[in-house]
């Protein structure tokens, strides 16, 4: 996917953000799932006002964890030679023929549906 | 003595105002295996980030083979190819989505032919044992999968000197092992490993040297079968004895061991020793006493 913004010559900040912003997003899924299940499991979630509260208390500490994990994030990336461009291997992708045969076919198969659908050619 | 890393009465404050070292001095030879003990927030952490420019001491003076760091471009670009950190937190270390591409990115900043970078990556998969992981994606990892990608990562640069905090934290005794056994590999083919770590035993059995850290400074160091029978120095550093050595020093108490005889460093150590003279002596002894 990155490989793929990267050829399409989108700016290389563009393309690590959108990389962070993939990463992260489990991450940060995975600290809100653990932050819910220790409050459920004190009752959090009991009531109605418990909830409100909880629920508040979950986002704040969620927005305090992402700052401080971005924090540890740079430093261990500045451990490993980090200046400023995220440099990674791309995997390389052949051309196949088959791959474009298939393509193509699909896509001549699905217009043809579509123009089919609308009355045409007949 | 050649001394591979040094930190001469460092100290630093961080922003916040949170004193991490008061006046830490600590060498480390070459090629040695070494453990660096202490309570959490002793500032064994801090410590790691001066060993490769990470933060810069505020008093004190660091070196790297002798020279001083210095904090311009090259020299620290130079430094963390040669001196490799694995954090405690895979987490905060993990950036990309895939594993293959997370490894390359040591050996890319390198700047590194792409053929060099494959087989850097491809060995350093294979030490870890996650050659079968590559193509996963890094969220779909167990904690010990995260903490072993982590380890291919920093391995895949080649480092001099590797340093680990925590590595064995939060792993089944089965991975414990091979990452240990991995660090003795690292450490015949010429790796200077050093691991922080809060588990005694397992300091004691594998280091060949060990610093105690307490409030920022290091208040203790030595051979483990030095170090580790000062009962008043591991106390002052939240530690316990390991078993090994509270064994040892109950067996001489009551009089089951010769004076001679050094604190067994493993489980092959004891064996031995109870096979041996004074062990034969050891399990006279204790029938004797009806206890032990």
């Amino acid at each position: 996917m990155a490989c793929f913004l990267r050829k399409a010559r989108l700016p290389a900040l563009w393309v690590e953000l959108f990389c962070l912003t993939y990463r992260f997003i489990f991450v940060i899924m995975e600290t809100a799932e653990k932050i819910y299940l220790s409050q459920s499991a004190r009752w959090g979630y009991a009531s109605l006002q418990n909830s409100y509260r909880s629920l508040g208390q979950l986002v704040s500490v969620l927005l305090v964890r992402s700052l401080y994990r971005s924090r540890a994030l740079y430093t261990a990336l500045l451990a490993r030679g980090y200046d400023g461009e995220l440099q990674v291997l791309e995997e390389r992708f052949e051309v196949s023929g088959k791959n474009w045969a298939f393509i193509t076919g699909t896509g001549a198969v699905l217009l043809f549906l579509a123009l089919a659908g609308r009355g045409w050619p007949f | 003595m050649k001394y591979i890393l040094e930190a001469r009465d460092v100290y630093f404050t961080y922003p916040d105002g949170t004193p991490a070292l008061k006046g830490a001095s600590l060498a480390v030879e070459e090629g040695k295996r070494v453990a660096l003990l202490g309570p959490n927030g002793a500032g064994k952490t801090t410590l790691f980030l001066h060993f490769n420019g990470i933060l810069r001491p505020q008093k004190g003076k660091v070196f790297y083979a002798g020279q001083e760091l210095r904090y311009d471009r090259r020299f620290l670009k130079q430094l963390r190819r040669e001196v490799g950190i694995v954090f405690q937190d895979p987490d905060s270390q993990l950036f990309s989505a895939s594993v293959f591409q997370e490894v390359s990115f040591g050996p890319m900043n390198l700047g590194l032919p792409r053929e060099e970078v494959v087989r850097l990556v491809e060995e350093a998969m294979e030490a870890t044992e996650i050659s079968a992981l590559r193509d996963k994606p890094t969220h779909l990892l167990s904690y010990g999968q995260k903490k072993r990608v982590c380890l291919a990562g920093v391995l895949a640069m080649k480092p001099r000197v590797l340093i680990c905090d925590e590595p064995t934290a939060g792993l089944d005794p089965k991975y414990a092992r091979q990452i240990m056994d991995l660090f003795d590999r690292l450490h015949r083919k010429g790796t200077t490993v050093i691991l922080a770590t809060h588990d005694v035993d397992l300091a004691y059995a594998w280091a060949d040297y060990a610093y105690f850290m307490d409030g920022g400074r290091v208040v203790g160091e030595g051979l483990p079968q030095d170090v580790f029978r000062d009962a008043r120095l591991l106390e002052s550093c939240s530690l316990a004895r390991p078993w090994l050595v509270e064994f040892y020093e109950l067996c001489r108490h009551m009089g089951w061991l010769g004076e001679d005889l050094l604190p067994p460093r493993s489980m092959e150590d004891l064996y031995r020793l109870a096979g041996g003279e004074g062990g034969r002596h050891f399990f006279k002894g204790a029938g004797q006493n009806k206890c032990g």
